[in-house]
This record gives structure tokens, sequence and C-alpha cells, in this order.
């Protein structure tokens, strides 16, 4: 049975709190606050790696290297620019992705991710894991929503860290129905996901 | 960044800020909007989780463990009798050794600070430098790109065989008495151009939707929005045009209702040869 909205935002935002304290014990070089935050956050941060790349063993390296990087570079966190997931999100997508452009293995990676989610590694379960797998859910959800040319557009400039001319000129579509396009797919997910986030902003 | 953008982006300055930093998005990116990258955020909270071998965690640990230093091990017990011998011996020397000390320390940290002042300020400027050359890039590659379209609209618009029409409002609709487009299709039907006016601000769940009408279907060749009444809209596409084209026509959507039919603006069904 699905959480009630009260109970997921309380959840949501004591989980946004733990977060920052942990970050706060990093920056005091203490190992054990990493592995916590390690504990939460690896197994969506692989996923993320292995989307972009389509490789286990890449996206593994890539998971390491992200949160080396949090370990050497926590005092650089700013808490009015992100929250503390966003931060890795966006360590670990930038990680990925100047590796996937080194190699120029964009062509084949989207298919081979496919395939790696379905043959590898189970997810993880846990005391979040219902947590997880009903937000999970609701976020499928609502990307199933968007109409697929926004979706595509969108999956292309986060997944693939393509810009909007990239894709304009990789899909022939005008630049600026990419533009439109992928500024209609942001507002939608905004205005359907805006709970997930509104206590941290 | 110039404010004298090409005509044919009917987006605002703000979703024009947005999209540069998408484009650019890092975990030190600037952007204004923090709920559109806290959404961006969430994409990857839609896979299913992987977990990762134990030891990626053991590596991990293993290499931070290693940074952080050691306590420094505490010196052995001095006896009482050897404390003062000790420091009687020590006292001699002590003074004159630790003042000399003090002095050539000092006179290294100043020599060193000095030159650490330096090396920030070449830091600084190179630095400096680095960002205005990539700043200067960044634009000079937007005009390069923006004369190139406009070189290849001027070519399709000179081009001997080249069709034009003129897209009429549809109905009696007074809010659409000032719409009108023109299209240029080019001679091997490889590339258009569209340039539209008079049309109504779209909302932020909105847009107009430009489409070719086949003796089979009708296909979607752009769509685009408004942001200001009796803007001037300019669009062109590089792909393939239809040879069996009926009719042109350009529709509105409104997305909040999407079982609504979208509204039929404007419309062609005639064009002619240009030269």
């Amino acid at each position: 049975m699905p959480a009630p909205d009260a109970t997921r935002a309380r959840e949501r935002k004591a989980a946004a709190a733990e977060d920052r304290r942990l970050l706060g014990e990093i920056v005091a070089r203490r190992p054990e606050a990493l592995s916590t935050l390690y504990d939460r956050y690896a197994g969506m941060l692989l996923a993320l790696a292995n989307r972009v790349l389509g490789d286990l063993g890449d996206s593994e390296e890539i998971l390491q290297e992200a949160f080396l990087q949090v370990w050497n570079q926590a005092e650089r966190y700013d808490a009015t620019r992100s929250s503390v997931s966003t931060w890795l999100v966006l360590i670990t997508r930038s990680r990925a992705i100047d590796r996937l452009r080194s190699r120029r293995v964009a062509e084949r990676t989207v298919h081979a991710a496919e395939k790696e989610r379905a043959q590898t590694h189970a997810s993880p379960e846990g005391p979040a894991h219902v947590f997880n797998q009903e937000r999970r859910d609701r976020l499928e959800d609502e990307l199933g929503r968007l109409p697929a040319e926004q979706r595509q557009v969108l999956e292309m400039a986060f997944y693939r860290g393509m810009t909007q001319s990239e894709i304009a000129e990789a899909t022939s579509i005008p630049l600026g129905t990419v533009k439109t396009r992928t500024l209609l797919a942001i507002r939608k997910l905004r205005r359907a996901l805006r709970a997930d986030f509104e206590e941290l902003l | 960044m110039s404010d004298d953008r090409p005509a044919d982006r009917p987006i605002s300055r703000r979703d024009e800020e947005l999209l540069a930093a998408l484009d650019r998005l890092g975990p030190e990116t600037e952007v204004s909007d923090r709920a559109a990258v806290e959404t961006l955020a969430l994409l990857p909270r839609a896979l299913e989780e992987l977990a990762p071998g134990p030891e990626v965690k053991r590596r991990l640990m293993a290499e931070i463990t290693s940074s952080v230093e050691p306590p420094a091990a505490e010196p052995p017990p001095i006896s009482a009798s050897d404390r003062l011998v000790t420091l009687e011996q020590r006292s001699r020397w002590f003074l004159p050794i630790a003042a000399a000390l003090a002095i050539a320390l000092l006179g290294l940290t100043a020599m060193q600070f000095r030159q650490l002042q330096g090396q920030q300020r070449t830091i600084d400027e190179l630095s400096a430098q680095l960002q205005r050359v990539e700043e200067s890039g960044a634009e000079l590659a937007e005009i390069r790109r923006a004369l190139a379209e406009k070189g290849g609209h001027l070519r399709m618009l000179t081009s001997r065989g080249a069709e034009f029409c003129v897209l009429k409002p549809v109905g009696e609709n007074p809010r659409l008495a000032q719409a009108i487009a023109t299209m240029v299709i080019a001679p091997e039907r490889d590339g258009w151009f569209l340039a539209a006016e008079g049309l109504e601000p779209c909302a932020a769940d909105a847009c107009y939707q430009l489409w070719f009408i086949t003796e089979a279907e009708p296909i979607e060749a752009a769509s685009f929005g408004t942001v200001e009444a009796r803007q001037r809209i300019e669009l062109s596409g590089s792909g393939g045009v239809p040879t069996s084209i009926r009719a042109i026509s350009i529709t509105r959507l409104d997305e909040p209702d999407p079982g609504a039919a979208a509204e039929t603006v404007l419309y062609a069904d005639q064009a002619m040869t240009l030269l």
C-alpha cells in the first residue's frame, strides 16, 4: 500500500537532512560517513552510470571515482544550489559522460544498457526498498506519460550529454523544436514531481 | 552572449538560460532554476537500482582510509631525574637555536608567501583569460551557426523552382485576423523555411505544430511556442519534405487537455513556383 503523502514528505525531508549531516562528517574526514552515504546511493548511481555507459565494469569504476570526488571535494558542496542527492547524481553523470565521450561509444550504449539491465544484478533489498520501489514506479509512470518525442530529447540530453544543437543534428529536427520539446518535458515533469523535491527548495 | 538573437527562437530569455545550463550541466554549474535541476536529477530514480560488487566499496574505503593521517605516536615517558638533566642540558642551547630557527623559518615563510601570492595572481589571470576565450568561442560558434542558417534561407528563397505558399486564417475568428504565414519549400524538397506572424502567445503547456498534409496522412514538421503577441516566428527544417503534399497547416495544441482536438489556425492548399 502506498505511503500517505505527508509521511513520504517527512521521510524525504529527514533523508535530506541526514545527507547534509553525513556530508558535514565527510568534510571532517570521517570515513564511516562516506561509507553510509555510499550505502544510501550506490545502487541508484550505479544504475545511472550504467544507463550512460552500458558497461557494468566501467560503471563501477565511475561509481568509485565519484565517491572519491565526494571525499576530496565535500567542502565544495553548496546547499543553496542543489540537494546532496542531486549533487551526487550530477557528479556521477558528468564522470560517466566524460568517459562516454572519451571512448566514443555513444552509438552502441543505449541498446547495451537495456540488455545489461535485463541480464545482471538484482536490485538491492533493504528497509528503504519499498519506498524506493514506490517512487520508481511513480517516476516511470510520469516519464511514460510524456509524448515519445519529448522523452527522447530529454533522455538524449541527460543520459548522453548531448547539447540541444547536437540533438537537432542527430535527429534532423529543427533546433527550435528540440528546445520547445525539452522545455515542455521539463515543465511537465517538474509539475508532476514537485512534491518530491519542494521541501528541499 | 549577445541579446540580439535570431528571431527563429520564440523562447523566453529565462528558458534560453535554462537550456544553456542544461547543455553544460555538472556539479559546479550555476542554474537559476533550481527546481528544474532537482527535477532532472530525479530521472535516474526511475531506473532499476544495481548492486555494485563488494570489492568496489572495499577499494574505495581502503583508498580514503589511507588518505586519513594516523595520530602522532606518543613519546616514551621520561623519569624525574632524567627530566632535570635534560632540561638543564636543553636550556643552554635551546633558546639560541630556537631563535635562529624562528628567524630562518620567518624568512622562509615570507619568501614562500610572496611566491604563492605571485603564483595565485598568475593562476587568476590565466583562469580569467581562459574563461574569456571559452565565452568568445561559444559566441562565435553561435554567430557562425546563425549566419550559415541565414545563408541557407537566402539560397532557398532565390533558387529556381522553389515553391511558395501563403497560409491564411481558417474561419472568421477575430483573434486570428492578423495571423499569416509564408512558406518556401526548396526545389529538391530537402528543406523548408516558414515565417509566421500575428499568432497568439502560447501558454506554458501549449504549442503550435506545423503539418504537411499528404494524401495518406498529416506529417508533423515542427512544433514551436510564442511568448509575445504579434511576434514574428521564423523556422526552418533540413529534413525531406514529402512529394505529395495536398496542403500545409498550423494547428494549436493545448497539452493539459490531451483529449481535445488541435485547433487549425492557418491553412494553405495552393502553392506557386518561384522564378
